[in-house]
Parts: C-alpha cells; sequence; structure tokens
C-alpha cells in the first residue's frame, strides 16, 4: 500500500518536473533569444559626419537664405537635448526671391535608430514647445523624382498659425508618423541591423494652409533638384528615386523634356 | 511547492532583465513614475494568492500551451526590438498560460486583479496617448484659467499656455497626461479591492467617477503650481514641479475618491433604508 501509493507520488512528481522543465527550457530560450536577436550592426558607421550643412546650398533656384536674427523660436533646453540625440542639425530660413515668401528648413540626422535615440516627430515637438495640433494627416508630395510620402501638420501658437511638412527616412524607407517610423525600425532590427535616420521638415508661417504647403511642396522639389543624386538619396532614400514606376515615368519625359 | 520552482526562475530570467531596463529608461520620466509600484502591487497580490491557486486541483486547460507560446513569442520581439508594448504586455500572457498550464482557469481567475493590475504598467503608445491627452490639456488648462480669473487673478490663457502676471506656464503633458489618469485608475481600482465593498452599485460608479475625479484632480494640481510661481516666483514653482506636484495629485485624488465612496455610500444606504420603510 505504502509503496503503490510512494510509486504513484514519484510518477507524477516526475510528469510534472518533465512539463515545468519543458517550460522553465522554454523561458530561457526566449530570454536568450530576446539578446541574441538584439540589433547591434550599424548601417552607418555613427562617428561620421555627412556635413548636411554644406550638402544643403544657400542658393538654388528662386530661393536664398535669410540671416536668422531670433525669428526662429527656440528653447534652450530643447536645445540640448536635441545636440545629444542628433549628430547634426540644420535650420535654415529661405526666402523666394520672386514673391519674398519665407520657408523654414529643418534637417535632423542620427546614425542611431534605436527605439530609445529615435528621431522626434514634429507632432510631438509642436505641442511639446506649446502648439496647438490642428490637424495632422498623411499625403503624397509630387516631386519630378517621383511621390515623397509626407505628414502634414497644421500648428498655431496663438496668432502664429505654421503648417508643417515632414517625412523621415530611416536606413532607405521613409516613414512618417510613429507606426511607420517603428515598422521601419524593427524591420532593420530583425535583420540584426540598426537604421540610420533623417528628419526633413519645413515649415512656413502662413494662414492659409494650401497656399502653404503648395509652397513648401515647390520648395522641396526645387531643392532636390539642385542636388546631385547621391545627396538627393540622403534626404529621400532610394525608395522613391528607384522603385516607383511614376518615378521612372517622370525621368523619362524630363529627359525628353531636356 | 518544487513544481513552482523551474516557473519562478523561468519568469526571473525573463523579466528581472525588463524590469532592470524600465528603472533605467521609462521609469525614470514622470509620466511612468507608476510604473515600479504598479509592479510591486502586482506581485504582492500575486504571491498573496499564492497559497490559493496552490491548493486548486490540476485541470490544466488547453488554451495555456499556445498562450504561453504567443507571450513568449511577444517577449523575444518586444525585448529584443524594443517594443515595451509586446516587452511589458507579454507579461501579462506568459502569467496567465502558466497558472493556465499549471491549474487552468480557476487559477486565472484567482489571479485576475494582479493581471488586470499588470495593464497598468503597459506604456501605451505615443500616437494613442497623443490623441487623447491634448483636448484633455486644453480642457485642463480652460478650467484652471477660468477658475483663477473668477477668483480675479490677472490669468490669461493661449492655448495650453497660461500667463499669470508676469510668468508663463506651459501645460505640459505630465500635467494632464492620459498616464496620469490610467495611473489614478488604478489607484482607484485599489482603493477598492482593499476596501472590498461588496456594493456593486458602489465600485462601478466609482471605477466611472474617477475619470472625472481625475480630471478635478489635475486641474488643482495646475492651479496649485499657478498660484504657487505667482506667489512665490519661478523657483518656486519649478521647486514644486519637480518635488510635490505629483504627490499633491495623488493625495487630492485619493482623497476625493475617499470622499465620493462615503458620500457614495450615505446615499445607498439612505435609499436602502427608504426602500425598507416603503415595503413595510
Amino acid at each position: 500500500m505504502t509503496m503503490q501509493s510512494l510509486s504513484f507520488r514519484n510518477l507524477s512528481f516526475r510528469n510534472l518536473s518533465f512539463r515545468n522543465l519543458s517550460l522553465l527550457a522554454l523561458m530561457f530560450i526566449a530570454a536568450a533569444l530576446a539578446i541574441v536577436l538584439k540589433p547591434t550592426h550599424f548601417e552607418v558607421d555613427p562617428s561620421s559626419q555627412k556635413g548636411y550643412e554644406k550638402i544643403i546650398p544657400n542658393k538654388f533656384g528662386d530661393w536664398i537664405t535669410e540671416e536668422n536674427e531670433g525669428s526662429l523660436v527656440v528653447n534652450p533646453q530643447q536645445e540640448e537635448q536635441l545636440k545629444g540625440l542628433y549628430s547634426e542639425v540644420v535650420a535654415k530660413i529661405y526666402v523666394q526671391a520672386s514673391s519674398g515668401r519665407k520657408i523654414m528648413l529643418s534637417i535632423a540626422y542620427s546614425a542611431d535608430q534605436r527605439h530609445e535615440n529615435q528621431i522626434h516627430k514634429p507632432e510631438v515637438c509642436y505641442p511639446a514647445q506649446g502648439f496647438e495640433l490642428l490637424g495632422i494627416k498623411k499625403d503624397l508630395m509630387q516631386t519630378r523624382f517621383g511621390n515623397i510620402p509626407v505628414m502634414r501638420v497644421q500648428t498655431r501658437q496663438g496668432r502664429r498659425v505654421e503648417p508643417v511638412t515632414y517625412w523621415i527616412r530611416v536606413g532607405d524607407k521613409l516613414a512618417r508618423g510613429a507606426i511607420e517610423q517603428n515598422l521601419a525600425r524593427v524591420q532593420f532590427g530583425l535583420r540584426g541591423r540598426i537604421p540610420d535616420g533623417l528628419l526633413f521638415r519645413v515649415s512656413s508661417i502662413e494662414d492659409d494652409t494650401v497656399a502653404a504647403y503648395q509652397l513648401q511642396d515647390q520648395f522641396v522639389d526645387d531643392l532636390i533638384g539642385s542636388l546631385d543624386p547621391v545627396d538627393r538619396s540622403q534626404f529621400i532614400g532610394d525608395t522613391v528615386s528607384s522603385n516607383s514606376a511614376t518615378t521612372i515615368l517622370s525621368g523619362v519625359t524630363r529627359a525628353l523634356k531636356d | 511547492m518544487a513544481e513552482w520552482f523551474p516557473i519562478l526562475i523561468g519568469l526571473i530570467a525573463l523579466y528581472v532583465p525588463t524590469w532592470v531596463g524600465l528603472s533605467r529608461t521609462i521609469w525614470v520620466a514622470e509620466a511612468q513614475a507608476h510604473g515600479p509600484i504598479i509592479l510591486g502591487v502586482a506581485l504582492w497580490f500575486l504571491w498573496k494568492q499564492g497559497p490559493v491557486i496552490h491548493e486548486l486541483a490540476a485541470q490544466p486547460a488547453k488554451t495555456g500551451w499556445p498562450l504561453f507560446v504567443l507571450g513568449l513569442l511577444l517577449y523575444v520581439i518586444g525585448r529584443s526590438q524594443d517594443i515595451l508594448l509586446f516587452e511589458v504586455g507579454s507579461q501579462i500572457f506568459v502569467i496567465i498560460s502558466l497558472l493556465l498550464i499549471q491549474r487552468g482557469w480557476a487559477a486565472a481567475r484567482a489571479a485576475w486583479f494582479p493581471l488586470f493590475f499588470l495593464l497598468f504598467m503597459i506604456p501605451l503608445p505615443g500616437t494613442f496617448v497623443d490623441a487623447l491627452t491634448l483636448p484633455m490639456k486644453m480642457a485642463v488648462s480652460y478650467v484652471a484659467e477660468n477658475v483663477l480669473y473668477w477668483v480675479s487673478y490677472p490669468i490669461s490663457r493661449t492655448g495650453v499656455i497660461l500667463q499669470i502676471g508676469q510668468y508663463k506656464l506651459l501645460v505640459a503633458d505630465a500635467c494632464a497626461g492620459l498616464q496620469t489618469l490610467f495611473t489614478l485608475e488604478a489607484l482607484g481600482l485599489l482603493y477598492l479591492n482593499i476596501v472590498r465593498h461588496d456594493s456593486l452599485f458602489r465600485n462601478v460608479t466609482l471605477a466611472i467617477l474617477i475619470i472625472p475625479i481625475s480630471f478635478t484632480a489635475n486641474v488643482i494640481r495646475v492651479m496649485a503650481l499657478t498660484l504657487i510661481t505667482y506667489h512665490f516666483g519661478d523657483a518656486a514653482g519649478q521647486g514644486f514641479l519637480h518635488g510635490f506636484a505629483g504627490l499633491v495629485l495623488f493625495i487630492t485624488a485619493l482623497l476625493i475618491i475617499i470622499g465620493v465612496d462615503s458620500l457614495l455610500q450615505f446615499a445607498e444606504r439612505r435609499w436602502k433604508s427608504a426602500t425598507a420603510r416603503g415595503a413595510a
């Protein structure tokens, strides 16, 4: 009687421990996989400098930079934080010679797009500096190099209405908004790679949003048109200029025109 | 008890690194400062339910294993790719599935409160938070401005920027955030669980009322900050902001919760005695 119950208990104990040991093993495997799958390989050497300040011309087409004298509102705390986050920051104000209208251009670059160092999105930055977010929507910006997926962000601070257009290059992909940005990051991450990233942001202080976005589109088209293909891909990646059929078509018509 | 050791060791291997990571990153920020408290409370409740769960008859549920694999998958992707939603969220899947495998649905039911509580530890996706935070911020600034204006302070407002005297105050996300609301909701649920009402009426009403309560507590916090800055200067305001504002918020909210709950209790008793008399 005692023998039987003892062996029975042993048996059940052995069964349980087999199940529980496999649970343990699976949990250990998961913990190890989480470490092994962490991306470690930088697509771009983080210590390298691209020199965006120099790449972006101060004069092209109808546009010329204006010396900014405190016209850009800068939050000092923000500035300090941005210096740690980005390896290169470019901020310039351009004037359209023919009309006198202005465009603010802001470029932020970092070779490290792991989660904690990801580029800050304007829809987060602007409200953080006291702007109201009036609207935000995804759009396609037509340029002679194809359609660029952009985010249109409408902001306002008091009387200052500032429509913003931006996109983020993550590696060779373009993204707008948190979901696309993180998806792009994870696409690299699952292959063990850490992409670089660049924020391209233009804005203007103008009540008429439609007119503002038209001018911004014009500005972007002129700017990227003035760059050589290698520099251009630094801003719009390779996806736009090589993959889309409309790009090839517009490239052909352009070649014919030239 | 020996059967639980492998499970405990596995959970430690999975989640201690997660908690260490969180304590270095988002728990330091104000919006997620409640994280360790939530975790502590949840672990304590799980520990307390431990013996109850252990005594349950083993009727393993079939859903246990698939759920376990799903939880681990979420963990691996979340932790390796820095997706906190997945990494922190996987805790709930993994723990529920372990209970299902070891004991069955009865065990999951016995542990529902700490498991539900762990939800408040998950950092919500930024887009979602921002979409709901902004209207809340506007509303908090609006009410704070109007109340202070009503008691004749020189205050005006542009969007979420309050101007009082020579000072300009920006109502930041942390002052009115969705996370604060969730923290307070968690606090309220904890209160309900500790007080252990048997009255469904009081439980449900209070759980719903926590939203306006949290709003009121936020308005009080913003007004306190505004008044301290106005009367004692910018430095005092900043000191308050970083030292006590959070504490004030929680104490205010807790006091309102207890107050509202007492009122509900009082109302319920009167209503009950009235109906009892009516029946007699």
